[in-house]
């Protein structure tokens, strides 16, 4: 046949209406293997770190971060600390930097 | 047809959900899809007397008319820029042609048959219509990488279509 970039585009397009089943498990499982961000990028963001729900679902980043809540990012904004390191500090932890 | 009932009601009866289906793929709003899928049903009716069978499968038959409609849809709201790159030029014969359900089992038996990163690049690419620094952003790989293993993807394919 020769398959081509837009002949595959077709015929993917084609599966959305014909459902093959063997090419719907396929992709299934292609989208379970890699489900989609929930930010496109997954990449640092100012103070939201945002990972992709395999990541996340384990309990946090590969190097230990976890995302912060929207209260501790306005405590940071407010402290003027923007780099807030691995983890993130108490008020009481912090208050002799204030 | 050889069950007695009409090219229209095995139509209406076999690919309904088929129609609904697809056009409810391309388009969001549900009361858009409704009235699209309305609009398929009624030029299926319409056009039925033209069908020649020597020509084309009826499922083919059916996934054109379905698919132009859908385009027609996005043309007539001059939106062409929504129209996903998967969907033909509606006068590309030479494409309309493969769309049969042999030609999708072939490409089935392909994809089970590469390697699963090359086959999920693949999916991603022309299935959901990702672009490739997104699949690379998706899979957790560098663009550069990517580039290659799509490459790697299509080479292979071709080997067996």
């Amino acid at each position: 046949m020769g398959v081509t970039e837009k002949s595959l585009g077709v015929l993917f397009d084609f599966q959305r209406f014909e459902a093959n089943q063997v090419l719907s498990r396929l992709i299934r499982e292609a989208e379970e293997r890699y489900p989609r961000k929930t930010e496109s990028s997954g990449k640092y963001k100012g103070f939201r770190i945002v990972g992709d729900e395999k990541t996340m679902a384990s309990g946090g980043l590969p190097d230990g971060r976890r995302e912060l809540s929207d209260s501790e990012i306005s405590w940071v904004n407010a402290a003027g600390q923007p780099d807030m390191g691995d983890k993130p500090r108490s008020i009481e932890e912090q208050g002799d930097r204030l | 047809m050889s069950d007695g009932r009409s090219l229209a009601e095995v139509v209406y009866e076999d690919y309904g959900d088929k129609i609904r289906g697809y056009v409810h793929t391309h388009i969001g709003n549900p009361e858009d899809a409704e009235d699209v899928a309305a609009s398929v049903f009624l030029k299926i009716t319409e056009r039925s007397g033209s069908f020649d069978a020597s020509k084309s499968s009826i499922s083919t038959w059916v996934f054109t008319i379905t698919k132009n409609t859908v385009i027609d849809f996005y043309r007539r709201r001059k939106v062409t820029e929504e129209i996903p790159e998967t969907m033909a030029d509606a006068s590309d014969d030479s494409l309309e042609a493969i769309c049969t359900e042999e030609t999708l089992k072939e490409l089935a038996r392909a994809l089970e048959q590469m390697p699963e990163r090359l086959r999920d690049i693949i999916i991603f690419r022309y299935y959901e219509g990702m672009k490739l620094k997104d699949i690379a952003v998706r899979m957790d790989m560098s663009y550069a990488n990517i580039k290659i293993l799509h490459k790697k993807a299509l080479a292979e394919l071709r080997t067996y279509m």
